[in-house]
């Protein structure tokens, strides 16, 4: 029989054969679930917002420090209406990240902070204390606040560093793991804030408040380390699927299936396209579908997200031809599999790091695929933001694709 | 089961370990994995306000910071680069000191203070890093503060995550070599076929075992050292960690056997660890976590050999403060065995009848 | 006379410094089983490899159905048949889906697949993973997979090696019938009955070259000699003797013996492929 038969249908005759190898395989198939199912569950209980403030409490209550001044304050010429203006001053106010929680009783304040009492604050605002060591019942409707750190102020605080009295000590007290910088940084907002009541000015100028901030201000906006995570596990997805791809690729190889296949009218280049057409699709088909639930598409960023998702898809899909090829073994398969896959999965993780990563990192091939769908997801970056990385990407692509092409061509001829 | 005949076999699988890819691998992660999560999350858990500046002038600010804990301080010599650096979030905040800055506030000039502040630094950070400077340069003026401030700690200081991070990467150490190792080459051995031409020489089924116990055992054992001195964990009672060492490897080893025993190929093998990979990890997230109910993590089988780990060679206890999880350790280790030899047999069966 | 399926000459392969083939020569027509008889590492593997197009031959020429086979010419494949030394068969697969997925390489839309697992005794376990079948029921799954596409020729490599003795027979049957249907049939094998039981003719290769090749009949006439084994009783239990048919006296000495009280039995012998190769080469089949 001399039938010419179409390139197509060989190829399609492969992917059938490649979909039902991966869907007999139990261990992968269980662990591709596990990934789709897990990852997504275990994104949704990471905490979608930023917690930036100090939590500080105060003993005795601003207002009553307030009252127990305005004499003092009369004295020095102050009229009623400034008076009440000072009613009604928010004092932390411009001091962004500082919450106060306010305290009458100085010695029930020392007790929260060591522990034996326990702070809650119910729905209206208010605080309701828990004797811990008691074991009280925990308050109904309450979250609970953890305070580390307190200032003990006088109760004539205000009035006697208006007056420039000699002698007036504020405590500290804190909670010994509360990290040095911020048990000085309070002392240092005692004493400034002691400067100020004093009317004694600052020694410099400074620039108006706005043209501090360099860069868009994310105060009260910070990216939520759900929202870090979110282009992560969408990479960690795709990266699962190497060392399926790179097992079944061995399996052919170790057990020459595919020298079963060469010598019928298939061709090596019909065997890598199918090969590379199922790894391909394998990636982007589970990206995707985590993508859906976690999140993350916009009217704006869709289609800069799916190209990304496919340059990856790709770029994996390379790296797991060459994975597969290169072991003797199922071990020495695993082994190739966690060799490549750890320095690639470094750039994910340097999102969860401020700032710029280093040098060595954005060498990585992997490291424009996680900044453009970092930037995209969390930064509303544009296509002509990315196309620096995507540009990248694409060099790397082709790099460890026909590598990975090259290395399975390599064994199969060699079989 | 014959000592000389086990001893051989445990001879040759020494032997050709370095050929072997997870003996490589078991031998590699714990240097990795102690660089990765020392170096890398050591910080990710407890990151200090970052702040850059450019001093022209040899400033007493500059020096007062340096010798400040808590605060990461970078030195610039550009305005430009430090300005950059803030924005793109590699600096919480940047500060400006000029020549002749330090006099001007002397002499009362009030200069301007250049103190930039990034879009993506915390509120928190930027409050620790203003108010600390400005009290700087209070400080610098000499005017005496209007009031005294104390400080009164309470509670002790807790460990730092370097240590907590310690049974984590001990785990890794025993799981790859104690339970990986043995449990591969086992399974390696029955896909060869030499695990037939073992059982029809001299040596019996319980020869094999043994032997593949014992590589788990001396690996495990190895590595998990070798972790602890990496990490500045290893105390000054080695005699008493070696105890507790061997017990957690004899057990890493035993349930290495069991999962080498039960699978027929390595695929199965490794979808296996994969699988167990959170029920065999999850005690050392409590050390993580020290505020986790640590009852819980008494459910997990390895939280009774990595806390007589914990206690004697990372917090220098003595090993009576440990005795009964040591004791429920070689439990588990010795209910083990029938298991493992009930799964032997069965698999025997199954490769003589082809 | 007909054009030979298989036409090859001054083939040569050589495996880095080792050269496994040193220029042979042979051809096979259509319906003939020639039989490649040689111990391991003969070179009849790397000759197979080379006519299926897996390897390229370093030099000399080989056509296939006239098709030159390192042209990598996908018309080579689809009219060529190959059972492997190998087991190479998808495990995760049932024996039905495995030829299937072949037929569908070979573009056939519906392939015979029960028709050829009935002809080789499998098509109860047609819907059975491979995985779970036994030694000689994949062998009879890789003969079927070579069949699959009405091959013009046949390319099987120790089709029986290891096998008992009635799959055996049943797979040397199916090899029959194809060449009955017109199929050429190369065949290696290291068992000299399997070549002397399938073949028209049989090459003995050795060391990479072809140091014999003709009919059965001819070679064991050319290179055998005939005999006659008689077994006589004597003081130590059972004695034997051969005596040469051509040779001088053999009449007489046969006579003598069938005289003999002590005579128990006389078999004509014949000379066996082995002896042949034996005497040939210096060495067994083994």
């Amino acid at each position: 029989m001399s039938r010419p038969v179409s390139r197509a249908s060989i190829i399609g005759a492969l992917l059938k054969k490649e979909l039902k190898a991966y869907s007999r395989d139990k261990v992968y198939l269980i662990l591709t679930l596990v990934v789709l199912l897990l990852f997504p569950v275990m994104f949704n209980f990471l905490p979608d917002s930023v917690d930036e403030n100090l939590t500080l409490a105060v003993s005795p209550s601003i207002s009553s420090m307030i009252d127990g001044a305005k004499d003092t304050f009369r004295e020095m010429g102050a009229t009623e209406a400034q008076l009440a203006e000072l009613d009604n001053a928010d004092f932390t106010e411009g001091e962004e990240g500082l919450a106060l929680v306010e305290f009458d009783d100085a010695e029930e304040m020392q007790r929260v902070i060591d522990g034996k009492l326990e702070a809650w604050r119910t729905e209206d605002g208010d605080i309701v204390l828990r004797d811990k060591e008691a074991d009280e019942d925990k308050p109904e409707d309450a979250e609970k606040v953890n305070l580390d750190i307190g200032i003990a102020f006088p109760e004539s605080f205000i009035a006697d560093v208006a007056a420039e009295k000699k002698g007036v000590t504020v405590t500290v007290y804190s909670d010994a793991n509360v990290p040095e910088e911020i048990q000085g940084a309070m002392e240092s907002f005692v004493r400034e804030a002691a400067y100020q009541l004093a009317g004694k000015e600052l020694p410099v100028t400074m620039a108006d408040e706005d043209s501090l901030v360099l860069g868009e201000d994310r105060a009260g906006d910070q990216i939520s380390l759900k929202d870090k995570f979110r282009p992560m596990v969408i990479f960690m997805v795709l990266l699962m699927e190497t060392f399926s791809m790179a097992s079944l690729v061995s399996t052919e190889v170790l057990q020459r299936t595919v020298t079963s296949v060469l010598v019928t009218p298939a061709r090596v280049s019909d065997f890598l396209i199918s090969k590379t057409i199922f790894g391909t699709f394998m990636s982007l088909g589970q990206g995707l579908i985590v993508l859906l639930l976690v999140g993350g598409l916009t009217a704006d960023n869709w289609s800069l997200i799916l190209t990304t998702l496919l340059l990856g898809s790709v770029m994996f899909t390379g790296i797991a031809l060459f994975v597969g090829a290169s072991g003797k073994d199922f071990m020495g398969q695993l082994f190739y599999s966690m060799l490549f896959t750890i320095p690639l999965l470094i750039p994910s993780f340097s999102v969860l790091f401020p700032g710029t990563a280093a040098v060595w990192v954005k060498v990585l091939p992997t490291y424009p695929i996680i900044d453009t769908l970092v930037g995209a997801m969390s930064y509303g970056a544009t296509w002509s933001d990315s196309i620096g990385s995507l540009a990248y990407a694409t060099a790397w692509l082709v790099v460890l694709f026909f590598a990975g092409l090259f290395q399975l061509k390599r064994k199969v001829q060699t079989l | 089961m014959t000592p000389r005949l086990t001893f051989k076999i445990l001879r040759k699988d020494i032997a050709l370990g370095p050929r072997s890819p997870i003996f490589l691998w078991a031998l590699i992660l714990p240097f990795a994995l102690t660089l990765i999560l020392q170096v890398a999350f050591g910080s990710l858990f407890n990151p200090e306000p970052r702040l850059g500046i450019v001093d022209d002038g040899d400033s007493q600010i500059t020096a007062q910071i340096e010798g400040m804990e808590g605060i990461d301080l970078v030195l610039l010599d550009d305005v430009e680069a430090l300005k950059t650096q803030v924005e793109a979030n590699d600096l919480d905040a940047g500060l400006v000191l000029p020549s002749g800055f330090d006099a001007a506030v002397k002499n009362g000039d009030r200069p301007d203070l250049q103190f930039y502040i990034g879009g993506e630094s915390y509120a928190s950070n930027r409050i620790i890093l203003s108010v600390t400077t400005l009290d700087l340069v209070r400080d610098l003026e000499g005017s005496d503060a209007p009031v005294t401030v104390e400080v009164v700690n309470f509670g002790t200081v807790g460990l730092p995550m370097s240590v907590r991070l310690v049974p984590v990467i001990v785990f890794y150490a025993l799981v790859m070599a104690g339970i990986f190792a043995p449990g591969s080459n086992l399974v390696e051995e029955k896909e060869h076929g030499t695990l037939m031409a073992l059982l029809v020489s001299p040596a019996k089924i319980g020869d094999v075992l043994a032997a593949k116990w014992a590589l788990g055992t001396i690996l495990a054992s190895i590595m998990a050292v070798a972790t602890l001195v990496l990490n500045n964990a290893l105390g000054s009672n080695w005699l008493e960690v070696l105890v507790v060492v061997l017990v957690a490897a004899s057990l890493s080893s035993m349930v290495g056997l069991l999962m080498g025993t039960f699978a027929k190929d390595s695929t199965i093998m490794f979808g296996m660890i994969k699988g167990l990979g959170i029920f065999l990890f999850a005690p050392t997230l409590f050390y993580i976590f020290p505020e986790w109910p640590q009852w819980i993590a008494k459910l997990f089988p390895l939280y009774w050999i990595l806390e007589p780990i914990w206690v004697v060679s990372v917090m220098g206890g003595s090993i009576t403060e440990v005795w009964f999880e040591l004791a429920v350790a070689i439990g588990i280790t010795i209910a083990l065995i029938p298991a493992v030899g009930f799964v032997a047999r069965k698999v025997q069966t199954q490769m003589a009848a082809g | 006379m007909t054009e030979p399926a298989i036409k090859v000459e001054g083939l040569r392969f050589s495996y880095g410094d080792l050269e496994a083939v040193k220029g042979i020569s042979f051809d096979v027509q259509p319906g003939e089983i020639l039989g490649f008889l040689g111990p391991n590492g003969a070179g009849k593997s790397t000759t197979i490899k080379m006519l299926t197009g897996q390897i390229t031959p370093k030099s000399g020429s080989a056509q296939v159905l006239g098709i030159d086979v390192s042209s990598d010419d996908p018309n080579l494949q689809a009219q060529i048949g190959v059972c492997f030394e190998e087991k190479n068969l998808y495990l995760n697969m049932s024996a039905k889906e495995n030829l299937d997925f072949y037929a569908s390489l070979f573009g056939i839309k519906e392939p015979e697949t029960m028709e050829i697992l009935r002809r080789v005794g499998l098509a109860e376990r047609a819907k059975d993973r491979v995985s779970s079948f036994s030694k000689g029921m994949r062998q009879r799954m890789m003969i079927s997979r070579s069949f699959i596409n009405k091959p013009k020729v046949l390319f099987l490599d120790e089709p029986t090696d290891g096998l008992d003795p009635v799959t055996s027979a049943q797979i040397r049957k199916t090899i029959k019938e194809e060449a009955e249907r017109g199929a050429a049939v190369l065949l290696t094998t290291h068992d000299m009955f399997e070549a002397d039981e399938l073949s028209d003719r049989v090459a003995f290769i050795n060391d990479g070259e072809i140091v014999a090749l003709d009919t059965v009949e001819n070679l064991k006439i050319k290179y055998g000699t005939r005999s006659v084994k008689v077994r006589l009783r004597n003081s130590e239990g059972v004695h034997e003797e051969h005596i040469e048919l051509d040779a001088d006296g053999f009449s007489a000495r046969l006579a003598e013996l069938a005289a003999s009280p002590d005579l128990l039995t006389i078999h004509t012998e014949e000379a066996t492929l082995e002896n042949i190769f034996i005497e040939l080469t210096g060495r067994g089949l083994e």
